[in-house]
């Protein structure tokens, strides 16, 4: 039997690509059915856009008030120890190992209470209010977990304190990619004429939202070789 | 003659039947084409393909002037595809490149198939196939099943409200699922605000192909005299022009092909054993793609179709 907590692990594992293709179905196939489960994707698709800031304007201020709700409602969670290393280098493979190992809810709350500041902080008309120094990782988790409502009224941390945190999580994810798909000399030439195809084709279907698709998602593609002659 | 009069009875009696159960899956379709065309709306998606599972994220706005729809990539790379009318602008981080094309239908096939439904027919049955439940709203599933191991199928959930595409499936000859793309959450809404349509990615630095130049006038374009000797049937050329690819200093010649549903490119270029070109078959998800030499040209067959199809394409390419 899956927890809700497992299940929560999982769709935050699944926005961050790190579920492996049976999960993904399973998952998929559960979000249909699951209403709970379907709404923790929705606030983690949020937070995922919140830290790409991609977030619509119109709904950011509500976002932020939803996430910490959510953060609220959510099982307490061990607040990780960050080592002094883990944000000097945003793309090292020690960053990785990581941020891998806060997985979960823990890091999904975290780096929620990290986008939440970040978006209040960025559309804040008070400046004076944001210091210019970044406090130490894991003071700040334990600040953000323990009274979140303060950390967002007082935003301690500059305009962009999510960086070390979401580049580290798109290290993560693209880590077992180029593992999984070293490129052939053939691959980018295909991927040109994929994206070309796709571009030229859109509309040539019953809709266009597929052929969209395929370009957005082509370059995390692999390419399948059947009877390569060369 | 009696017999004839009862096969000549039962034909009619059949297509009759066969028409009655058209009616209401063309009619779903019209419905969601134009929903998808004239409805503002934004959700997110979840794409799944060859293995992979992503989110995507969708932005449709219907305008006086025509229609800007977004779709963002939200996880990996922020790859963003914007199309503006037929205007179709790539934002590729991972090459720091946009890539420009413009689409050719402007008049979405799919009102040339509910207008001229005999034009597909016969490659093609149309089905409407029972209620899902997608994203929280109601839909009905139409089914499009191949009548050919030539091509794939299609299943789509429209929404019984909005007429909008909620779920939508590619399926094999087998019947198994190739690509699917669904809404997790979706709303109609009355008015997009155009920051939403905004690319996130900063493409100025990037460097720009834009694929719709002209490149040689009208007298490139007849030159481009390529015949294919064999096609499945239903598949016609659609167009015949050339195309500015990225890695390549001169346009190829291309040529579409189109059964109304599945589209198939032919890319032909010059032999060059430092094009790293494919030779061979080649799949990616449900997109199909076969490689092969015509003495001094390198032809590459690239579609949402079986194996076979490109293949056999691409053997049947000639000159003359």
């Amino acid at each position: 039997m899956t927890t809700a907590t497992e299940k929560g692990e999982q769709v935050s594992a699944f926005i961050d690509n790190e579920l492996t293709r049976e999960n993904c179905e399973q998952l998929i196939s559960t979000l249909n059915k699951d209403e709970a489960l379907k709404s923790c994707f929705e606030r983690y698709q949020m937070i995922s856009d919140s830290i790409r800031n991609q977030l619509p304007p119109d709904i950011k201020w509500d976002f932020a008030r939803r996430i910490m709700s959510a953060i609220e409602s959510e099982p307490a969670v061990f607040a990780p120890t960050f080592a002094p290393t883990a944000r000097s280098s945003s793309k090292s493979s020690s960053q990785a190992a990581l941020t891998r190992k806060v997985a979960g809810f823990a890091i999904a709350a975290s780096v929620a209470t990290i986008a939440v500041v970040a978006v209040q902080t960025k559309y804040s008309e008070a400046p004076e209010q944001v210091a210019t120094t970044m406090p130490d990782n894991s003071e700040f988790v334990r600040m953000a977990k323990e009274n979140p409502v303060a950390a967002n009224m007082q935003p301690v941390i500059t305009s962009k304190p999510s960086t070390g945190y979401s580049t580290a999580s798109t290290a993560v994810q693209q880590q077992p990619i180029a593992q999984m798909n070293p490129l052939r000399k053939f691959d980018a030439q295909l991927h040109q004429y994929i994206v070309n195809h796709s571009q030229y084709a859109a509309g040539a279907g019953v809709h266009d939202i597929i052929s969209s698709a395929r370009i957005a998602s082509s370059s995390q593609q692999k390419i399948n070789v059947d009877q390569v002659k060369q | 003659m009696k017999l004839i009069v009862f096969l000549f009875s039962l034909v009619l009696f059949t297509s009759a039947g066969a028409d009655q159960d058209i009616a209401p899956a063309l009619s779903l379709l019209n419905k969601m084409s134009s929903a998808l065309k004239s409805l503002n709306y934004h959700g997110t998606l979840v794409y799944t393909h060859g293995g992979q599972v992503e989110s995507l994220k969708l932005i449709h706005k219907h305008t006086k002037s025509g229609e800007v729809q977004r779709l963002v990539h939200l996880s990996g790379e922020a790859r963003e595809v914007i199309r503006n009318n037929d205007v179709v602008t790539c934002y590729l981080p991972d090459s720091r490149s946009v890539v420009v094309g413009e689409r050719r239908f402007n008049n979405h096939l799919l009102s040339r198939l509910t207008k001229n439904f005999g034009d597909f027919a016969g490659q093609y049955e149309f089905i409407a196939d029972g209620k899902g439940r997608i994203a929280e709203r109601e839909s009905t599933i139409v089914t499009i099943r191949p009548k050919d191991g030539f091509r794939y199928g299609y299943r789509f959930w429209i929404d019984d409200n909005s007429g909008l595409l909620l779920k939508s499936e590619l399926l094999a000859t087998d019947g198994s699922l190739l690509e699917q793309l669904m809404f997790i959450e979706v709303a109609v809404v009355d008015t997009i605000p155009d920051s939403m349509l905004q690319p996130a990615v900063n493409g100025e630095s990037y460097t720009w192909h834009n694929g719709r130049e002209k490149t040689g006038g009208q007298t490139e374009q007849t030159s481009n005299n390529w015949k294919i000797a064999h096609m499945p049937d239903g598949f016609v050329v659609t167009d015949r022009s050339k195309q500015k690819i990225p890695s390549r200093s001169q346009p190829v010649d291309y040529m579409m092909v189109s059964d109304g549903l599945a589209s198939i490119s032919i890319y032909i270029e010059h032999f060059n054993a430092q094009n790293n070109n494919l030779l061979g078959a080649s799949s990616m998800g449900a997109v199909n793609v076969f490689g092969s030499l015509l003495t001094d040209y390198h032809v590459t067959v690239v579609g949402e179709v079986p194996q076979q199809t490109v293949q056999m394409i691409a053997e049947s390419i000639s000159s003359q």
